[in-house]
């Protein structure tokens, strides 16, 4: 039935843009007056909507090294003696009276100091927690913020605030945005990929792919997915007897028939398909050799403590480099089971094998190709744990109080930045919120977090919500 | 999952609808589609009549609910030539092309004619209007 609605806009197409189908009219025009403004000052040219930029960018590339399930502040970088103190006395009630709680509820809230010894690092002297030594030798590059927080203490609720700014799902997620705004800098491989391993704990918490959604943008500013585990990009060959300019004769008349098909219906996701075939044709090409980890010396594999293909955190951070090597903007790497409401003592050993030779493996490898300027890291999860135990040996959800590590472009070394009280509880010295860090982010990457938006029911949409963000300029270099 | 079915591992009121390269992958080259392709291809060979014109009818009949408009089948015939002349200089790489999965070929047919085919039903099963119900 098709062709008998040639030329006029099926009903569907129609109503379906009022919701989404207008951000089309929107990006064209409403959504970026910026695009008709006079150039601003410092800037530079970008690829996305950000054009010229709104500031001279401090980093081209962010590699978020996203931490899912809620590390435990407590061990890993906020060293707290005093809550060592308190280990088995009740919580004192004027710092948790009226204040929200997950799964402790109506429970004896019972102190419960750090689980592991902390020692001091580097020049500047930081005192972080000892499972995490390579972090550690690393601190004066870094920057420590031990005042993050945040204002959802559920899971999903939480890794969706982080990612979108916005609890409701639906919101573009902050690769999507940066993408968006700056365009990639790769053409045969996607600006935006996600990474996803598990660790030891087996907990296998669940992370849905609305986390990497471009909500209400196109969806071609979404991540996308590489498996961890076995082949990364699955049918990355032609079939058998299919040449490569067999295919790409087969792609184009694809892509010549869906043109036809637009032509008809005017359905603004044909636009992204067509683009998405000719990226699997470049991926064809490209990511054979982005997986080859033949030509990575043996010293850099153990560097990482990486075996490639394995799905661990480590062989992560290693196709991180590679990735960025290449030219992608947002690449982001979840990993999993930071949970511990049962002994934190015990599984957070585990993570700390996991992770902490990886991490430093990826800011000293950046740093020795002279990427790690251009490169924003980003080491966090969507919350902290409580400093409250959980039946005698683990702890709760935490939003009041948490730390984030960040290095390389733009951030200030050696610093450790903001402060919770002496229980660990809330941050009370130059709290950052996650609008914070998310104006931070793209104020290195050049752009203004106040205007990059999205018109959307009514509404200018952004990544920094209606509330608003501040750049945290006391931690850029 | 490529797909944006859930994962079952917490509760979905509404799926994200995404649209990836590698959902194209999937489709162009997993051997189920291509084993799918060519069967649909024997069938628009068996059932569709005896010329091009009208096999592509038929594919364009099964798959899409309508029939192919002009430009429409001079694409599909400028694939289908292309691909005829080079599955027909490569017969071995035809019999590859068309082994792919479990289901027989006819052995008696015209391996090229048949991989030619199956190169239009595999890009008509590729397209948009056939993929997504929006």
């Amino acid at each position: 039935m098709g062709n008998q609605f040639a030329g006029d806009i099926k009903r569907r197409t129609f109503l379906g843009q009022g919701a989404a189908g207008l951000g089309l009219v929107a990006l064209n025009s409403l959504l970026s007056p910026r695009l008709f403004g006079a150039p601003q000052a410092g800037g530079g040219k970008s690829k996305g909507v950000v054009n010229p930029l709104d500031f001279a960018p401090r980093a081209k590339r962010v590699i978020y090294l996203y931490q899912a399930g809620g590390p435990s502040h407590l061990e890993t970088f906020d060293y707290k003696p005093k809550l060592a103190e308190m280990t088995g006395k009740p919580m004192p009630e004027s710092f948790t009276k009226g204040q929200q709680i997950a799964q402790l509820q109506g429970q004896k809230l019972i102190c419960l100091g750090p689980t592991h010894g902390f020692r001091r690092f580097g020049q500047s002297g930081q005192m972080i927690c000892e499972l995490f030594p390579r972090i550690g030798s690393l601190i004066d590059q870094t920057c420590i913020v031990r005042s993050m927080w945040t204002e959802q203490i559920n899971h999903d609720p939480a890794h969706t605030f982080m990612n979108s700014g916005s609890i409701l799902t639906g919101r573009p997620c902050m690769g999507s945005w940066i993408l968006y705004g700056l365009g990639a800098e790769t053409e045969d491989l996607p600006g935006f990929v996600v990474l996803v391993s598990q660790g030891k704990g087996g907990q296998m918490q669940p992370i849905a792919a609305r986390q990497w959604s471009a909500g209400i943008l196109p969806s071609k500013f979404q991540g996308v997915r590489f498996n961890s585990v076995g082949d990364p990009v699955l049918y990355i060959e032609n079939p058998p007897g299919v040449s490569q300019d067999m295919q790409l004769d087969s792609i184009r008349a694809v892509n010549a028939l869906n043109t036809l098909e637009d032509r008809s219906v005017h359905d603004p996701e044909i636009q992204t398909r067509i683009a998405q075939y000719e990226m699997a044709f470049k991926m064809q090409a490209s990511v054979p050799g982005l997986l080859d980890m033949s030509n990575e010396p043996a010293n850099v594999l153990e560097m990482y403590g990486a075996r490639p293909g394995d799905g661990s955190f480590a062989a992560n951070c290693l196709l991180a480099r590679r990735l960025a090597e290449r030219g992608v903007r947002f690449i982001q790497l979840y990993h999993r089971d930071w949970d511990h409401h049962n002994d934190v003592k015990g599984n957070i050993v585990f993570k700390a094998e996991e992770v902490d030779q990886a991490t430093a493996a990826l800011i000293t490898d950046l740093k020795q190709r002279g990427m790690l300027d251009e490169t924003l890291v980003i080491w966090g999860g969507e919350f902290g744990r409580t400093p409250m135990s959980q039946g005698g040996s683990g702890r709760d959800h935490h939003i009041k109080g948490f730390s984030f590590m960040l290095a390389g472009g733009g951030i200030k070394k050696g610093l450790a930045y903001g402060a919770t009280d002496d229980l660990g509880y809330a941050a009370v010295e130059n709290p950052v919120s996650i609008h914070d860090l998310h104006a931070t982010m793209l104020h290195l990457l050049g752009i203004d977090a106040e205007k990059l938006t999205v018109k959307y029911q009514g509404l200018d949409v952004r990544l920094i919500g209606p509330e608003g963000g501040s750049v945290v300029r006391d931690i850029l270099a | 999952l490529n797909f944006d079915a859930p994962t079952r591992e917490e509760c979905t009121v509404n799926r994200s609808l995404s649209n990836t390269p590698l959902q194209a992958l999937d489709l162009l080259n997993d051997p189920i589609y291509v084993e799918a392709a060519r069967v649909f291809a024997q069938n628009a060979i068996a059932h569709g009549g005896t010329t091009f014109e009208t096999r592509m009818d038929w594919i364009f009949d099964q798959a899409l609910n309508r029939q192919p408009g002009a430009e429409e089948r001079s694409i599909l015939r400028g694939l289908y030539d292309g691909n005829l002349k080079r599955f027909a200089a490569n017969p071995s790489g035809a019999r590859q092309f068309l082994s792919e999965g479990e289901a027989p070929f006819p052995r008696d047919w015209n391996p090229a004619e048949l991989a030619a085919m199956a190169t239009i039903t595999r890009a008509v099963l590729n397209l948009h209007e056939l993929i997504t119900r929006n």
